[in-house]
């Protein structure tokens, strides 16, 4: 292994282990789970005030966060590991651990936020049409059209960024904090489209959630490229399934056929 | 077996092999950009970039880049700031000699030529050779394709003619590491560069990539003011990756970089190149670009970098394995590892920590800058014992890094030479101590951010031991804080916006 190599996995092994266990409680929890049919309910489609007072009584806020929380973390925690590993490389032995929770304090708190836009989002989905194949159609052409955005290619570029980083004090927290805040809003920017399909799924919820964050990763795993308007898709991902598969060999041979 | 020579050794400034590149070069140059046996396409192959190939009169602005398949396939392929660097280059070398070669055949030259190499480091040899400085040929007639105007070396762009490389700003320390493949966290990054995939301009470049070959190409390709058409300074072709290609000696200081792949490898029993798959099957097998280059018929030719591995194999040899032109010592005998075998790098899970740091970015411009690394006394302390005691049987030796993070600007040319200041303790005079240099050949690239880079800029490790040593070892010297003075080779246009934005010091150890 290399070096490199092995500083990598000093970050993506407890992240790995975080996202499984957060992957573990939510399947654990899919029988209780209230967000996904929170979203989904009946309720929406003829919403009253007094319709929305009853459904608030039988789905408590702070359980729906506590939901949306645990799905961004099994969804989102195999993404951060090249941003926490630069707080990690560029912070003082001492005040490691300290930024790298300051780092994810800053992250979670933007995925907090964006909750509820997210899952308003959803709702009005709901409200437009009761017809599941309308909401799909419009939740899909939602998703394709920020997905081939160049918005949505700036914000996967600086899911990139590794900006410099204060190493003392009041500054260096205030780095750390403000790398996690920003690195949620980029992060957020690039997934928010896509959330919306294991959110408004409610049957099959958990084979789109994890088709849904394959996929995220998948595409980070593209190099940044200019932004513009085009049809993309995870490149690097599709060509490293190709050469696993295999298939490479035919062209290494003809490669050598013309040494 | 072709052997490369040594170019200032060739018998003459227009010896037979020089004056055969020229015609050569000649010939390529009017070919259409979108043929792939043209110089232009060659160039384009290791970067482009519209505005400055137009400005310079490389591209008309009515031309044809490559239709998209050849585009996609063949240009934007050089390997920078990545463990592909080396082998990478190998192929594009061997692709153009093969090239160059078969055009010298056509013109009725020698069925062997070869590309010379030029090694800067030999005394005497530091300037530029006089072929490609020369706007006439041989004869007094003009127009001499080796020449380039857009080379304006290390002085006054405004009196050209005086490129050469000053010795003081280079050096060949890469040449006692001993891996390959390094850290990216802030420590050694080896030899080669560090494990990465397809690199079009990376931003941690490997150790004899970041020196010498950064500071050549800024310091023969220099820069110039042109205020009709930017308020920045504009690199000379060798100056940046997106315009290198297209000066004829960038092949020669390549040779040379290459020459010294081979020397490392022969230099000592230690020194081998990586074992993982993913690098000796490149960047095809992570998913990413393959490395492929056209033959002289225009057919493709895809390599890997085990094939670039097996010197024996390439065809090719050098007159002289001399990194600096002296006779090597001993040369120790190869180690093979076991068949199948993965040699784990001796850093593979070394503790890389963060010993200090600078307060805020610094500005570059003029002269230079000057900024002072606040040291962590715990880890200083730590470091001090460990370097004073040595390593014990078996363990790491403990290493400094000197971190110049996120340097940003726009001025590919600059070479800064980097000074360590120690202060003196208790009316003890201080001293000063130049750890090396760095070149920022890529900058511009890294800085863009709506090129499809992240915009962070470069980052550079130097290797700080022996000066930090002598420091902790210092009765006489404040261990609280350490001076970091940058002096630049040529002045930095405060136009270029050139900024550090972290300097730190880092230990790499058990």
């Amino acid at each position: 292994m290399t070096p490199a190599a092995y500083e990598r996995l000093q970050i993506r092994i407890p992240l790995t282990v975080a996202a499984a266990a957060a992957w573990a409680a939510v399947v654990a929890l899919s029988d209780q789970r209230r967000l996904v049919a929170f979203c989904n309910s009946d309720v929406w489609p003829a919403l009253s005030l007094d319709q929305l007072a009853l459904a608030m009584t039988f789905y408590s806020p702070a359980r729906l966060a506590g939901e949306w929380m645990l799905m961004v973390a099994a969804m989102m925690m195999p993404m951060l590991a090249g941003a926490l590993g630069h707080v990690r490389a560029r912070s003082l032995p001492r005040r490691r651990m300290r930024s790298m929770a300051l780092f994810m304090i800053g992250y979670c708190a933007i995925w907090a936020a964006c909750g509820v836009p997210i899952v308003l989002a959803v709702l009005a989905l709901q409200l437009v049409q009761s017809s599941s194949i309308v909401t799909i159609a419009l939740a899909g052409s939602l998703v394709l059209v920020w997905q081939f955005s160049p918005g949505k290619q700036i914000c996967l570029n600086h899911c990139h960024d590794q900006p410099p980083l204060a190493a003392y004090g009041i500054r260096a927290d205030l780095a750390a904090l403000g790398y996690g805040v920003t690195q949620g809003i980029w992060c957020c920017g690039a997934c928010w489209a896509l959330m919306l399909v294991p959110l408004a799924t409610q049957g099959g919820h958990l084979p789109a959630m994890a088709a849904t964050s394959a996929f995220l990763i998948a595409e980070r795993l593209d190099k940044p490229r200019r932004p513009a308007w085009e049809v993309r898709w995870p490149s690097t991902a599709a060509r490293l399934l190709w050469f696993r598969l295999g298939l490479w060999r035919r062209s290494e041979s003809a490669g050598v056929k013309a040494t | 077996m072709l052997v490369r020579q040594n170019v200032w050794e060739l018998g003459g400034d227009w010896a037979d092999p020089i004056l055969w590149y020229a015609r050569a070069v000649g010939a390529l140059r009017p070919k259409p950009l979108n043929d792939r046996t043209s110089w232009r396409f060659w160039a384009g192959m290791h970067g482009y970039h519209q505005g400055l190939w137009e400005f310079y009169g490389y591209k008309a602005p009515a031309e044809q880049v490559p239709a998209q398949a050849d585009f996609d396939e063949f240009w934007q392929q050089c390997q920078h700031g990545s463990w592909y660097f080396l082998p990478w280059h190998r192929g594009y070398l061997i692709g153009f000699e093969k090239l160059i070669r078969s055009t010298v055949v056509t013109l009725g030259g020698p069925p062997d030529w070869t590309l010379p190499y030029w090694n800067y480091f030999k005394p005497g040899q530091d300037g530029l050779p006089p072929a490609f400085g020369s706007p006439d040929w041989p004869d007094g007639t003009g127009n001499n394709p080796l020449f380039i105007e857009q080379r304006w070396g290390p002085g006054d762009p405004s009196q050209p003619g005086k490129v050469f490389v000053p010795l003081d700003a280079v050096n060949l320390d890469a040449m006692d590491v001993h891996e390959f493949t390094g850290v990216a966290s802030g420590g050694d990054r080896g030899f080669g560069g560090i494990d990465t995939g397809f690199e079009h301009g990376g931003t941690k470049h490997g150790d004899i990539e970041s020196q010498p070959h950064d500071q050549v190409h800024g310091l023969v390709g220099g820069e110039k003011m042109f205020p009709e058409a930017s308020t920045r300074p504009l690199p000379g072709l060798m100056s940046s990756p997106v315009t290198a290609g297209l000066d004829p000696i960038f092949w020669l200081h390549h040779a040379n970089i290459d020459r010294l792949w081979q020397s490392w490898r022969q230099g000592d029993s230690q020194n081998t190149d990586p074992e993982e798959a993913s690098w000796k099957k490149g960047p095809a097998s992570l998913g990413q670009h393959k490395f492929v280059v056209p033959l002289p018929d225009g057919s493709p030719w895809e390599y890997t970098p085990e094939q670039m591995s097996d010197f024996a194999g390439v065809g090719y040899t050098y007159s002289d394995f001399s990194p600096a032109g002296a006779p090597l010592a001993a040369v120790a005998g190869r180690t093979a590892t076991s068949s199948g075998a993965v040699a784990m790098a001796r850093s593979t899970g070394a503790t890389v920590e963060v010993l200090g740091a600078n307060a805020q970015s610094l500005p570059v411009a003029g002269k230079g800058a000057e900024t002072s690394v606040q040291l962590d006394a715990r880890t200083h302390t730590k470091v001090a014992a460990r370097l004073a005691a040595g390593p014990a049987p078996g363990a790491r030796a403990e290493q400094v890094f000197l971190n110049l993070e996120n340097v940003r600007g726009y001025s590919d040319a600059t070479v800064l030479q980097v000074y360590l200041q120690f202060a003196g303790k208790d009316g003890a005079p201080s001293f000063e101590r130049q750890v090396g240099s760095i070149g920022l050949f890529g900058i511009t690239k890294a800085t863009e951010s709506d090129t499809g880079h992240a915009g962070d800029g470069l980052s550079y490790a130097l290797n700080i031991t022996k000066p930090y040593s002598e420091f902790a070892g210092s009765g006489n010297a404040d261990p609280a804080k350490v001076g970091v003075r940058l002096q630049a080779v040529a002045p930095v246009q405060q136009s270029a916006d050139v900024s550090v934005g972290r300097i730190s010091i880092v230990r790499q150890g058990d």
